[in-house]
């Protein structure tokens, strides 16, 4: 469902990312790690179409994702590390927005919007300002607004940061739900311990180079890691302290 | 929720549909505080009625010249609209940016399956209603005086500024969302460093006002008389028929003198015009929009300074600062130098003044006599202030709100937010100070004032520039927005608009200060010259201190 090949992108000088090649088969959740300035929003940019590569293609189902961006994003749901709410309209507003532009049918819309409201446990906030709620409820309502139009690609970029322990059990107890239905989820975090959980394969990135891809077991087989945080280290190249 | 309950489908509308929820949110808001609501429209009527009764004596004045006068008033349009298309197209520029390029919501867009068109079409038409409300609103109270003063039906106010002057717009803020994109797209490598553009253009500036002017003259002739020779054949580059400024004023008079059929062509090339260039934007430059965001993505700015470690500029500690307030002030700096949105504008149109200043003695002025170059002289003295004003409200009174995410950091640090402010001060204030009289040193050396009227204009300059910075600090304290992302956004808020209300207000009491004292010393008058001096320095001490001290509560509040 998600292809990438030979993506580089360089900013000048630097080079954010280079030669990363990726395919993901439908109904996979792959995680992408790595320590801080690896690459990781660059190449989920690269993925989702934000940033034009250097070099490289990326399809995402069968659309490439720059010459035919439209139907790509429309199989897309990509939740950024720094998500945009409009302030000012409600919960239920913000919801009919990502339904409309997705053109969902208002039946389709509303069975949705109800289930993953009741089921984030926004259901009784759905009269309220964005601008009112915590951050933990603006959180929900950002996954709830990538989630609405059932994509069959999800991309995700950081979305544990900030939850508590309940919507986290939650989301990847909906993530899987999703996969279960056929749906491709490729994340990055720093949560070694969910993506143990959660991914069935893992990607390493270390200073713009794929360093590292596989299950769990695979690599710390190959590597002769006693477990991941181990192979984290031991592939990136950081220190344990 | 209700499952039958239809929601807009189309992105273009529900596009707009958000922006209705968002302002008529905002409206309600303001609804719910009455004395807010009454000052805006209190002080906004104050304004329009100002406006009036300046164009009005003004366009009087004019008119009356003898058998001169309609001829002058419509030559007047040409110039006035020339201005006001050159002004609108260059804030534009950074309005247009801002709106589409910069904001978030727009990175978000563009992971939407939403077209490129219906993007460039939705941010273009916000960027332009960010950009023109309020000029059509300035425009509204002098085309009526226009009306009154040559004694026409009041319906053709309509006439001039729903039919050809919303166009003249259009096609401006179309061209320059245009120039835009083509520019990022295009010319993006230049960016690099954004310095060479500005001053390449100040130095074509300085050009163009060394060949506009002539040779030191003398003549003994009536001074108004000179003047009229020697402004009209330099209005030809605004009366070029090539610009829609020029389409609009000929329309203008043709309707004002009853040539129906000449206004409506004259309407009809400006609509078709303008439908043209937006349609040329729809097509065209949206094509270029997916890789503009694509390539003016925030990485590259990250990538491009860490490769460029020596542009850091160095800021050591001075022994006469306290530490504290030192590390706030050095923050601004770097804040305002790294983002060229903060300088850029400042350094366009001061530098515009400066040339313009700088070649003064070439245009004339000096062969006239005392009282006319002193005229001139409290006449730069307005514009800079004015100038300034404007620019303080654009990127000083929101600064506050921009610390935004930061604030928890400055809330919780031994001095507070009310450091933030003073540092704020400390920064516009001696900025402003530099700018202001540096302009008005060159003005007045420029066109040989004697100097107890220099000093009391770089006085002056002085006085009403720092009170200007203390109204943008004070009310961008007050009336601040911790949630603010863009300054655009915090300027386009009903409290920006009320900011620069206000400061067109002190602006405008400055400029009939200096309008007094130009009277009085022509009338020699030295209690009258005493009595406007005292009253400058108190509006202005009352225009910085109130809100300072407003500003100053507020941020003890926060804390």
């Amino acid at each position: 469902m998600i292809k990438a090949a030979g993506l580089t992108k360089r900013f000048g000088a630097l080079v954010a990312l280079e030669d990363f090649s990726i395919e993901i088969a439908k109904g996979e959740i792959v995680a992408l790690v790595g320590p801080n300035g690896a690459g990781k929003t660059t190449a989920l940019h690269l993925l989702v179409g934000l940033l034009t590569p250097t070099a490289g293609e990326v399809y995402l189902g069968d659309f490439h994702v720059m010459r035919q961006a439209l139907e790509a994003k429309r199989i897309l749901g990509f939740l950024p590390d720094q998500p945009f709410l409009y302030e000012h309209l409600t919960v239920e507003e913000t919801l009919q927005f990502v339904g409309g532009i997705y053109q969902l049918d208002p039946e389709i819309w509303s069975l949705q919007a109800q289930r993953l409201a009741i089921l984030f446990g926004l259901a009784d906030k759905m009269n309220r300002r964005v601008n009112q709620l915590s951050y933990g409820m603006k959180s929900r309502l950002v996954l709830i607004a990538t989630l609405l139009h059932q994509p069959q690609i999800l991309i995700l970029d950081e979305p544990f940061f900030g939850l508590d322990p309940q919507t986290l059990h939650l989301m990847k107890q909906h993530l899987r739900e999703c996969v279960a239905q056929g749906m491709t989820v490729f994340l990055s975090t720093h949560q070694l311990s969910v993506v143990e959980d959660l991914a069935h394969r893992i990607a390493f990135l270390s200073q713009g180079r794929l360093v590292g891809l596989g299950t769990l077991k695979e690599m710390t087989q190959r590597h002769g890691s006693a477990c991941l945080e181990d192979l984290f280290f031991q592939l990136t190249g950081s220190s344990s302290g | 929720m209700a499952a039958s309950r239809h929601f807009p489908r189309t992105p273009f509308v529900l596009f707009v549909w958000v922006r209705f929820c968002v302002w008529r949110r905002q409206i309600r808001q303001l609804f719910e505080s009455p004395a807010k609501l009454s000052l805006i429209v209190g002080v906004w009527l104050s304004l329009l009625v100002g406006v009036f009764a300046l164009a009005y004596y003004g366009f009087q004045f004019v008119y009356d010249t003898a058998g001169l006068g309609p001829f002058l008033l419509s030559r007047l349009w040409f110039l006035f609209l020339f201005v006001i298309m050159i002004l609108m197209a260059t804030s534009h520029l950074a309005s247009a940016f801002s709106t589409i390029v910069r904001t978030p919501e727009t990175r978000w867009w563009i992971t939407l399956p939403v077209s490129a068109r219906t993007i460039c079409r939705a941010k273009g038409f916000e960027s332009t209603l960010y950009s023109a409300w309020a000029v059509v609103i300035l425009l509204l109270p002098t085309c009526l005086a226009y009306v009154v003063v040559l004694k026409k039906p009041l319906w053709l106010v309509g006439w001039i500024i729903g039919v050809l002057l919303v166009p003249m717009l259009g096609i401006v803020t179309a061209f320059s969302t245009m120039v835009l994109l083509a520019w990022l797209r295009w010319a993006r490598p230049l960016m690099i460093r954004r310095e060479v553009a500005f001053v390449g253009l100040w130095i074509v500036s300085c050009l163009l006002f060394w060949l506009l002017g002539e040779r030191q003259v003398e003549r003994q002739q009536d001074v108004w008389f000179i003047a009229l020779q020697e402004l009209l054949p330099r209005m030809q580059v605004a009366m070029s028929m090539g610009w829609p400024s020029s389409w609009a004023a000929t329309g203008i008079d043709a309707g004002m003198n009853g040539r129906w059929l000449e206004g409506s062509l004259y309407a009809s090339l400006l609509w078709t015009t303008a439908l043209l260039s937006w349609r040329i934007l729809d097509h065209g430059a949206a094509r270029w929009l997916f890789r503009v965001l694509r390539d003016v993505a925030r990485p590259v700015d990250a990538a491009s300074w860490a490769s460029r470690p020596s542009s850091s500029p160095r800021l050591v500690p001075v022994w006469w600062m306290r530490r504290a307030l030192f590390s706030s002030i050095a923050k601004d700096v770097l804040f305002v130098l790294r983002d060229p949105m903060q300088w850029s504008q400042g350094l366009l149109f001061f530098g515009l003044l400066g040339a313009y200043f700088g070649n003064l003695h070439r245009f004339g002025y000096a062969v006239a006599e005392p009282s006319w170059r002193i005229g001139i002289a409290a006449l730069n003295c307005a514009c800079t202030l004015l100038v300034f004003g404007s620019l303080a409200v654009r990127f000083i009174f929101p600064q506050m709100s921009l610390e935004g995410r930061a604030l928890w950091l400055l809330r919780i640090s031994p001095g507070g937010l009310s450091r933030q402010m003073v540092s704020k001060i400390c920064l516009y204030g001696f900025l402003a100070v530099g700018i202001v009289d540096g302009l008005l040193l060159v003005s007045t050396g420029r066109l040989s004032i004697p100097s107890p009227i220099r000093l009391w204009l770089l006085g002056a300059g002085l006085i009403s520039s720092l009170a200007i910075v203390g109204l943008s600090v004070g009310l961008g304290c007050l009336w601040i927005d911790p949630t603010a992302q863009d300054a655009a956004r915090v300027v386009s808020s009903s409290n920006g608009a009320m900011a620069l209300i206000l400061m067109l207000a002190y602006v405008s009491c400055v400029v009939v200060g200096f309008v007094g004292f130009w009277l009085c010393w022509m009338h020699h008058s030295p209690t009258g010259l005493f009595g406007i001096s005292l009253s400058l320095v108190g509006v202005s001490m009352f225009t910085g201190w109130v809100p300072m001290r407003l500003g100053l509560k507020r941020m003890e509040r926060l804390e």
